[in-house]
């Protein structure tokens, strides 16, 4: 990928010092540029990431969830395509070639995918894949999509679509929003397919119920206008989900 | 001669009336025409017949209203012409049992041949000594549609002011203006030039000119992807406006799903703007005027994206630096070819054909 288009890596990352080699490792060559969003970790995944990668760019991120973190990630972003992958180990960086490639067919924005063809999945619930599928099934039909998994944070997309995503929520439902978000601009989305992972070390913050319940929260206020979204919710209910 | 032009409420304009066929009206007059137009839609103030340079005009609320009139004075008029929107009033005149009857249809013809407008389509053709379409592509799918009455198809494309857009004195705007005319319709496609500012630099400012029942939509949506600031919304003006705002634009867009003609891209051309515009096969018409350059095709279902960089491609482009625009159909040219079409029915023996 030392050619074309220059591709930046967003990783947020909370606690991943174990799980960062496995990751690195896996990330192809003629990359822009790496950057690790630490959302504040006790442990050494600041150092380890530098040990690993001497040109890693570390972004301390401003407050807490990962879509705090992505934002953090995208605002410091240089390059012409921005990759997102997850520092647990689960997404396989080796499959990023397969996303710009699609970026390349046309696409202006592509999400990975567990369960389109050829898509698997050795880390998720039965809870949780029930859910995905539910909520799937919801934004298709009230965005007139055609995704096939929702909630899989191994994205690809043209920088320039940041302005259209205008990340401002704070947790796991970031995916969703974004995925609503550049469905309403209109832009053209590939599904690619890729295998999840189980999370090599360390225990997940994704809460099934409490996290299904804030991405539902997205898709309804998504359907409404941005200042029918201003005035309906009161302040606190806003504190709330904002985390 | 006498002649009626039926139409429905249009464009909003001093009258009520649209403005293309008022523009043919007034033409017909000053070629010795004796014209009557029939709006169907809201009294306008002051109510009662209005009329000026020859032309009278007469509002009807109901096209019950409008009917009866018809109906009534049939045997005075020589030609009914009825440029139909809405297909329930073609279909209307159709039943009035008028002698003369020439049909042009006014939305995308591609709406009009399905349900639940396709009878009414047949009916107002097939009791149509003429029908009359403004682009190539109509009146292909008409003669599809209805082979039996391929010919009674005449086309006359839409006429355009190509003088007075071109005397037009630009608007002092700040900024470099990406124009785009209504109605807002969903058809016409707008929330892509709207989504389009998002990626553009923020010099680049979209006039949308008309009215319709999405506004309400659209400005919701250029609220929701930020862009309001850069995104105005006109409402409709003036054709003497109009035509200051074709000269003012540094890009038009044109990004209609379906048309039946293609009177932006005319317009753009007259204005010597450069265009984006979707890739249909009116449009694709249209450019034929244009001997050169300053035409950029995008397709109408694509990403946003394809219409910012094809507006910063137009853009660099430069405005009055298109080629050469041959033979844009003018708003004369347009009266002369419909009063020869009626001159013509007018002669003993004419019948239906086909």
């Amino acid at each position: 990928m030392a050619s074309g288009p220059r591709v930046s890596v967003v990783i947020p990352a909370l606690n991943e010092g174990r799980n960062l080699p496995h990751v690195f490792a896996r990330l192809p060559q003629g990359l822009h540029e790496v950057i690790i969003v630490d959302g504040h970790s006790t442990d050494d995944t600041v150092a380890v990431a530098r040990r690993l990668r001497p040109d890693v760019r570390l972004v301390i991120q401003p407050g807490r969830g990962k879509g705090n973190a992505l934002a953090a990630g995208f605002a410091a972003c240089t390059g012409d395509i921005v990759v997102t992958l997850d520092a647990d180990g689960s997404t396989d960086a080796a499959e990023i070639p397969r996303f710009v490639a699609a970026l390349h067919h046309g696409a202006d924005f592509v999400k990975g995918s567990r369960f389109a063809q050829g898509g698997a999945s050795s880390d998720i619930t039965r809870t949780r894949r029930w859910g995905n599928r539910a909520l799937n099934g919801l934004v298709n039909l009230l965005y007139g999509t055609s995704y096939t998994d929702l909630c899989y944070g191994f994205n690809a997309f043209w920088a320039r679509c940041l302005p259209y995503m205008r990340v401002d929520c704070n947790g796991f439902e970031v995916e969703t929003l974004i995925n609503v978000r550049i469905a309403k601009a209109g832009l053209v989305i590939h599904e690619v397919p890729s295998r999840e992972r189980v999370r090599l070390h360390g225990r997940s913050n994704l809460n099934a119920f409490r996290d299904g319940g804030r991405v539902l929260c997205t898709i309804a206020l998504e359907r409404m206008s941005a200042s029918s979204r201003r005035s309906v919710l009161p302040r606190i209910a806003r504190r709330r989900l904002a985390g | 001669m006498k002649v009626a032009l039926v139409t429905s409420d249009g464009r909003a304009s001093s009258s009520g009336v649209d403005p293309k066929v008022e523009a043919l009206g007034h033409a017909l007059a000053c070629r010795g025409v004796e014209v009557e137009v029939l709006a169907q839609g809201p009294v306008r103030e002051p109510p009662g017949p209005t009329g000026e340079n020859g032309v009278v005009v007469r509002h009807f609320p109901i096209a019950r209203g409008l009917w009866r009139h018809l109906r009534r004075t049939s045997r005075s008029v020589n030609v009914v012409h009825v440029h139909s929107a809405p297909p329930p009033l073609g279909l209307g005149v159709a039943r009035a049992g008028l002698r003369r009857l020439v049909f042009t249809p006014r939305a995308p013809i591609e709406r009009l041949l399905h349900w639940p407008y396709a009878h009414m389509t047949q009916a107002a053709v097939g009791r149509a000594l003429r029908t009359v379409c403004t682009s190539r592509a109509d009146a292909d799918l008409v003669r599809c549609s209805f082979p039996w009455a391929a010919k009674r198809l005449r086309i006359v494309p839409t006429g355009v002011d190509v003088n007075a857009i071109r005397a037009a004195t630009p608007l002092a705007y700040p900024g470099r203006v990406v124009l785009t005319i209504g109605p807002l319709e969903r058809r016409k496609r707008i929330e892509r030039a709207i989504a389009a500012m998002a990626s553009l630099d923020p010099e680049f400012r979209l006039v949308v000119v008309g009215d319709g029942p999405a506004r309400r939509r659209l400005r919701a949506y250029a609220a929701d992807l930020e862009v309001s600031s850069r995104v105005e919304f006109v409402g409709w003006v003036s054709e003497p406006v109009l035509h200051r705002w074709l000269r003012t634009a540094r890009v038009i867009v044109a990004l209609a799903e379906r048309a039946n003609a293609g009177l932006p891209v005319l317009e753009a051309l007259s204005a010597g703007a450069p265009v984006v515009a979707s890739d249909i096969q009116v449009h694709h018409e249209a450019a034929s005027y244009a001997a050169g350059g300053g035409l950029r095709f995008v397709s109408p279902e694509g990403s946003p994206l394809e219409v910012a960089d094809a507006i910063e491609g137009a853009a660099r482009i430069g405005v009055h630096a298109t080629g050469a625009v041959d033979d844009i159909p003018s708003s004369e040219a347009v009266a002369d070819g419909m009063l020869a079409l009626y001159e013509a029915l007018g002669q003993p023996g004419v019948a239906l054909e086909g």
